[in-house]
């Protein structure tokens, strides 16, 4: 069965939550999911408009415009054009209802936490199929997407072991924002490993020598 | 739970501290401890609340999923509030400001707002500062004073004269380039800059640069309010990331922990909106009927088809000694597991990460810098002395009572001795620190001694309880002044919402022990409030190891740290923290409100939320069985509910839903679209389904009409029933699923024993028993479905408030745990009848208008934290306890009261003043999440006397009454009678043996304790926990339920009413409220020998109000007041007072409207005739009398003597 799930709106400059569906699915897998929606909130910034994450029976698709992100939660199967087209209404909707001043001064989490009402009904609406169809033009979606694919972020980007950010600046050049390339720690290499262990040698021969040298000043 | 700490701790090297303090060990490893905290609640999971498996979802899911249909109506994008979080912050403020906010739109009103918001707090610290600016005070107090902040006040010397330097600078917090920047262009931007300190440079530049875009004044509304209220975009302080950091720890923690839950799906986001096609499963029947008129009986309903008797599982714990201190075991011990270990508790932050560690982290009052050996009056005292004279005592630790008040000095001056040295800002300081334990010390031990002489305190005077006649003072008895000095005493927190039943608290249990009291606190914390200062700000400053928010009882160590008055750490002042938006100016982070009020609100940062802040959502769940039809409440809940249908407190999500039941379940399709509400009758009891789970809870302002509709259409729907089954159980099980994907309020009314399904009670009750002196039995539940079904509810963040109106036994104490677990209210209505009993109609109409419109919050949990060395161990409430010291409301309300009970585990010998703190985290109705802080400061004594000098009576009492509900539930009745008398006994015999010179043949008491005997046999006569007279079963749990419930005030006017003879009602002494004269008649005694025929009398019960009239009443009282002619022409019930244009009548009612004015359930008011058989029920409130089955006062006392000589 194929469904929206879950929808937040967000901030992209500081991951601010700014509004989300609260109709709470308990399952297990769902939880692991809002890790994600968290961990993602955090990097909108250096992630391109347009990105899929796929985690196990579920996918998170978000697009970003205007400094908010809006990322919806559905199960796995449910179509790309149409996730994308839900995001699309949220966004018009969330643009015209509440103005950019606001959303870029707000402070406390959840201030249009209202728009919760039509999130809620959007989603009763695209989890019904067959109601959609006569409403929206799915056409002009689909080729959207075809030209533009959106992002692929892969577990592994998102788990960003020991760096500070993951580096993702290499693929992502395609599809949109180019990010800044960033630091990360890697694996010593082989030669790194052989410097290591020779420097070690050397420091402890001029140890040696050192207390040798105070032997003989002695 | 604490020994689950791992001793982690690791030597740290503070840069700040100098190298004397280098070997301190502080607690860090913080993520270490939380993860260890987790793991525990992990393992409750297979605690209780494992009922009810579900496997009915997923068949209604599947079945569901088959028939699918089109759903046809249109949406159309509603138009959302524009300012819901700046007005819901508004409305918390002053009126005044609010207006000058939103229509001037101007910085300043903002600014006055947030400046009117505290002034009150702020002007004893204005002059604070001022005495400490002047060097001639600062040598006054290192020579001989002993007040105050003496070693704390060179720092806060050092700190203005260091912005005398630029005076006029302020630094408005500010990232660059936000759109705040403008509102910051009227005011003078600051030129002068700081050069010494490169720390300020960055603030500077954020300043200038304002942004271009000056918001629109309608916009600006929200973003000054929470200007004001300092929410300001950090520069990340040294403090911050860690702290943030162990709060996403904590999260990921939780939810890692949250994936074990046994939880169920609900098929809520399929939509079935044709219910006519449906086929339901097991061959249930669902009816559909369209609501017109009287319709809705007409379908078929099968009959259950098994029952389910639960056998009764009671849980007998073993009885304990009340006073011995280590829990009443009852079901709110601090053991009890948790069903949904959702993880609240690490989001509020833990308790103390290590008990042990923390004694040598804490830096203990150092003796190695003190030259002076003639002070340290504290370890002198540590084992006190066994039988102390009264004129011994004083010498050495400062008998003084009435203002030995050591102050910080013991907690902070060490510490400061080996900090400053090493500080080069505060060069100008070094001078003073080594002289600054010992000066402490001394000024306080001289102080003690200067006191010797003073007369003894009001408190401890010896009143020979058997000669005086009258004990009840004249004006209401007021909760005790903590011993503190005045500027903490302005600064702590109001009795209304925080007591302690010892306001001196004792140094050790061994003396705590010795005074025989109880020892507890007593907590209003959701009271309404009318000054409630609000907080938005990035950092919500906590200690790092204990995560105490801050508060006014912690002390500055300078300009960058404070210690922790919990546990004794150190902490860094985040940055954001030094810009004051009160004064607008920096470095002053003692002046922020946080540190000025010790109730405060914040608005939480989503590290405080779990999920997305939950709408408002109510359920009500309506009996509509014969029974409750011909008691008529429809009608009137009806009512109340049209009429305040628009003060639901809630935002624009609010949602609504109904369910009625009698042996069948009656769903309402409230979904907007439709022409008249849907009924959809599920008659499958034994495996209760949703028919339509999108429309049966719904948008409120969406489908008004609809609820409209329902709403008039309810009361006449069901006249014509037979049906007189109840199938109470699974119509809950149904609201538990309808609920459990938001969370929010179930109003449950019922008016009889559920008879069928899941949760089927029999009577209980013996009749010939209720009068019965010897075993009152079936005071615990039944069965345990209650309590399982409110602990699942409790995890989905439902609570259960029941209505219970019946006129037959309805076995409460079983019905009541749906309530008490899932943190509900209750309440009650004996022989309720809408024609037949019109007052207790009136009671339920004015209930209902307070329940529905008053303040809520949800998803809440509290934790309360005290200093380390005491612990907490049983709380009283309606709750459920989370972990050991969490607990979790999932609802709260505004006359919720709480208890706990403490114990000193460690002495407190190294400190002289421990703090409580209660943090309420809760989301409010507007769905914002909030914190609401309150800080307790209580002074430490050693000796006995100054413990009993600082008894709150009150207090001591509702805790009592609270341990004796528990024991007489855990064990029986006549134990915890004998518990209450014992009190009474052990305490006035260890007072006895403290005062040898006086006789003993008198029964003494000191004279904050003279009202100790009189409240315990009030206590015994109390519906409660009186025998011999006829008491109903339910009567006595719903007695029991509200002595657990309610908050101080309102308990102590049900166990001890206010009695005032009002028929002579002058204007000595009135006060003027709202420009109307009320009189203040004194305090009667509650006997009848102060009633005299010839008066009138008002007796203030807490929920009820008597006025009783002698039969020689004065004709003129009659005719003015009550508008009758004479005695005899006064109806026998008569609830109202006339509205009548003369003098005594006008007294008269502004004098019992004040009286309804101060609490928030209005009073019904009963006038008895001296004739009347009503009058049995006032005079059962005059506990002084002697009655057949129990002690006059006199009696009492003597029956206590008795026991004491023995």
């Amino acid at each position: 069965m194929s469904m929206i799930l879950s929808a937040s709106v967000i901030r992209v400059r500081d991951g601010l939550p700014l509004s989300a569906s609260t109709d709470y699915e308990q399952s297990t897998g769902m939880q692991e999911c809002r890790k994600y929606f968290k961990m993602l909130s955090r990097k909108l910034a250096q992630l391109p408009d347009r990105c899929t994450l796929k985690t196990g029976h579920y996918n998170i698709n978000f697009i970003s415009s205007l400094g908010v992100s809006y990322m919806m939660l559905c199960t796995e199967n449910y179509p790309n054009v149409l996730a994308f087209s839900f995001l699309d209404e949220l966004q018009k909707e969330f643009i015209t209802t509440y103005n950019m001043m606001k959303t870029n001064t707000a402070v406390r989490p959840y201030c249009f936490i209202e728009f919760d009402n039509f999130i809620q009904r959007t989603k009763q609406r695209y989890n019904n199929p067959r109601s959609l169809s006569t409403k929206i033009n799915l056409s002009d979606m689909q080729t959207e997407i075809k030209l533009r694919p959106p992002y692929q972020i892969s577990m592994c980007e998102l788990g960003s072991a020991n760096g500070v950010t993951s580096a993702f600046s290499v693929d992502c050049k395609g599809a949109g924002k180019i990010s800044s390339a960033h630091q990360r720690l890697e694996p010593a290499t082989l030669s790194g490993i052989v410097g290591f262990i020779l420097s070690l040698l050397c420091g402890a021969l001029n140890l040696i020598r050192g207390f040798h040298a105070i032997e003989s000043l002695l | 739970m604490r020994a689950l700490y791992p001793p982690c701790h690791c030597v740290l090297t503070w840069p700040f501290l100098g190298p004397a303090q280098n070997q301190m060990q502080v607690p860090s490893g913080y993520g270490l401890h939380h993860q260890n905290y987790i793991a525990p609640s992990g393992h409750y999971s297979q605690g209780p609340g494992k009922m009810t498996s579900l496997p009915l979802d997923t068949q209604c899911g599947d079945y569901y999923s088959a028939l699918y249909t089109v759903p046809t109506q249109n949406v159309t994008p509603n138009t959302v509030n524009q300012q819901p979080g700046a007005q819901q912050l508004y409305s918390r403020g002053p009126p005044a400001p609010h207006i000058v906010g939103s229509t001037l739109g101007s910085f300043q009103g903002a600014a006055s707002s947030a400046s009117h918001l505290h002034t009150s707090a702020s002007q004893p610290y204005s002059s604070f500062v001022n005495h400490y600016n002047s060097p001639a005070m600062y040598s006054a107090s290192s020579s001989v004073a002993s007040q105050g902040f003496p070693s704390t006040c060179g720092h806060y010397a050092m700190s203005t004269v260091s912005n005398a330097a630029y005076p006029s600078v302020s630094y408005p917090s500010l990232p660059a380039g936000d759109t705040y920047g403008q509102m910051f262009t009227s005011q003078n931007a600051p030129t002068v800059r700081p050069v010494k300190d490169n720390s300020f440079s960055g603030q500077n530049t954020a300043i200038s640069h304002p942004s271009p875009l000056p918001p629109l004044p309608s916009q600006q509304h929200h973003q000054q309010q929470s200007l004001s209220g300092y929410s300001t975009l950090t520069w990340s302080s040294p403090g911050l990331p860690s702290t943030q950091d162990n709060l996403i720890r904590n999260h990921t923690g939780s939810l890692a922990v949250a994936n074990n839950n046994p939880t169920i799906t609900v098929a809520d986001s399929l939509s079935c909106p044709v219910m006519q096609n449906v086929q339901p499963p097991k061959s249930s029947p669902v009816v559909s009927t369209v609501l017109s008129g009287s319709s809705g009986s007409s379908s078929t309903r099968t009959p259950p088809t098994a029952n389910h008797p639960v056998e009764p599982v009671t849980s007998v714990t073993q009885p304990s000694e009340l006073l011995q201190q280590k829990g009443v075991d009852s079901s709110s011990t601090t053991s009890s597991a948790s069903p949904m270990p959702n993880s609240y508790d690490a989001l509020e932050g833990g308790s103390y990460p290590d008990m042990l560690s923390s004694s040598a982290s804490s830096p203990a009052p150092d003796p190695a810098p003190e030259p002076d050996p003639a002070s340290a009056p504290a370890p002198a005292s540590a084992p006190a002395p066994v039988v102390p004279q009264p004129s011994k005592m004083a010498k050495p630790f400062g008998y003084g009572y009435p203002t030995l008040q050591p102050g910080y000095q013991n907690a902070t001056a060490p510490l400061i001795s080996g900090v400053q040295p090493s500080n080069p800002v505060y060069s100008g300081f070094q001078q003073y620190p080594q002289q600054y334990p010992g000066v402490n010390q001394l000024s306080s031990s001289i102080g003690g001694l200067s006191l010797q002489s003073s007369p003894q305190p009001e408190s401890l005077r010896p009143v020979n309880l058997t000669q005086e006649r009258n004990i009840l003072p004249m004006t209401p008895v007021w909760a005790p002044v903590p011993n503190l000095n005045a500027d903490l005493k302005k600064l702590n927190c109001s009795p209304d919402s925080f007591r302690c039943t010892l306001t001196n608290i004792p140094q050790t249990q061994a003396l705590l022990n010795k005074a025989k009291l109880p020892l507890g606190l007593l907590l209003h914390p959701f009271r309404d409030l009318t000054q409630l200062p609000v907080i938005t700000s990035n950092t919500i400053v906590r200690c790092r190891s204990c995560r105490t928010y801050i508060n006014p009882f912690v002390s500055f160590i300078d300009q960058r740290r404070w210690k922790c008055n919990l546990c004794y750490r150190v902490n860094d002042v985040p940055e954001e923290f030094m810009y004051n938006p009160l004064t607008r100016s920096y470095g002053e982070p003692h002046k922020r409100p946080e540190v000025q009020n010790s109730t405060v609100e914040f608005i939480a940062s989503s590290d405080y939320m779990l999920r997305p802040p939950q709408p408002a959502v109510y359920l009500f769940v309506l009996d509509v069985s014969h029974n409750a039809v011909e008691a008529g409440y429809l009608t009137i809940l009806c009512q109340s509910l049209l009429e305040n249908l628009d003060k639901l407190p809630g935002d624009s999500r609010t949602r609504i839903g109904f369910m009625t039941f009698d042996s069948t379940i009656h769903f309402y399709n409230l979904q907007e679209g439709l022409s008249q509400p849907q009924m959809l009758i599920v008659s499958d009891i034994d495996d209760v389904f949703l028919p339509t789970p999108d429309s049966l809870l719904v948008n409120l302002y969406e489908s008004k009409e609809l609820i409209k509709d329902l709403l008039n259409a309810l009361p006449n729907m069901f006249t014509n029933t037979r049906e007189t089954h109840s199938a109470l159980g699974p119509a809950l099980q149904a609201a538990f699923k309808l609920m459990s994907p938001t969370g929010g309020r179930v109003s449950v009314f019922q008016t009889q024993l559920p008879s069928l399904g899941a949760g089927l009670l029999q009577s209980r009750e013996d009749p010939n028993q209720r009068s019965s002196t010897k075993v009152v039995q079936h005071l615990g539940p039944a069965t345990d479905f209650y309590k399982k079904l409110a602990l699942d509810c409790s995890g989905q963040q439902t609570a259960v408030d029941l209505f219970l109106l019946s006129s037959q036994y309805s076995d409460l104490a079983s019905l009541a745990c749906m309530s008490k677990y899932s943190a509900g209210c209750i309440y009650y209505y004996p022989s309720f009848h809408y024609t037949h009993n019109p007052s207790q109609a009136e009671k339920l109409q004015k209930d209902l208008k307070r329940y529905l419109t008053r303040k809520i919050g949800f998803e809440a949990v509290m934790r309360i934290r005290c200093t380390k060395g005491l612990s907490m161990h049983t709380f009283h409430g309606n709750f459920f306890v989370r972990s050991t010291d969490l607990l979790s409301l999932a609802n709260i309300n505004p006359d919720a009261g709480f208890a706990v009970q403490l114990s000193i585990e460690e002495s407190l010998t190294d400190t002289s003043l421990v703090c409580f703190q209660t943090a309420l985290l809760y989301t409010s109705s507007k769905g914002e999440r909030r914190i609401r802080v309150h800080t307790l400061c209580l002074p430490v004594v050693s000796s006995l006397a100054d413990v009993y000098a600082g008894v709150d009576v009150q207090a001591a009492i509702c805790l009592l009454a609270n341990m004796a509900v528990d024991r007489s539930v855990s064990s029986s009745l006549s134990d915890a009678r004998d518990a209450l008398v014992n009190a009474v006994v052990d305490s006035l015999s260890a007072y006895g043996s403290t005062v040898s010179n006086l006789q003993h043949s008198a029964l003494m008491a000191p004279s904050s304790l003279k009202l100790f005997p009189l409240y315990v046999l009030a206590l015994l006569k109390q519906k409660a926990f009186r025998t011999g007279t006829s008491t109903r079963l339910d009567d006595r749990v719903y007695a029991m339920c509200q002595i657990k419930s309610q908050p101080l005030v309102h308990l102590m006017k049900m166990i001890h009413p206010n009695l005032y003879r009002i028929d002579r009602l002058t204007d000595e002494g009135a006060v003027h409220v709202n420009d109307r004269i009320v009189p203040q008649p004194p305090l009667q005694k509650l006997s009848a020998e102060k009633l005299t025929r010839e008066g009138a009398f008002l007796m203030d019960c807490g929920s009820v109000f008597y006025i009783w009239v002698g039969k020689g009443c004065d004709n003129n009282f009659i005719e003015d007041v009550l508008g009758y002619t004479n005695f005899a022409s006064i109806p026998q019930k008569m609830t109202h007072l006339p509205e009548l244009d003369t003098l005594s009548s006008e007294r008269a009612r502004s004098f019992i409207t004040w009286l309804r004015d101060s609490r928030p359930l209005s009073p019904i008011l009963h006038i008895v005739k001296d004739e009347s058989p009503a009058k049995a029920e006032f005079f059962q409130h005059l506990i002084e009398d002697r009655t057949e089955a129990a002690f006059s006062y006199y009696e009492f006392l003597l029956h206590v003597q008795q026991q004491i000589c023995k």
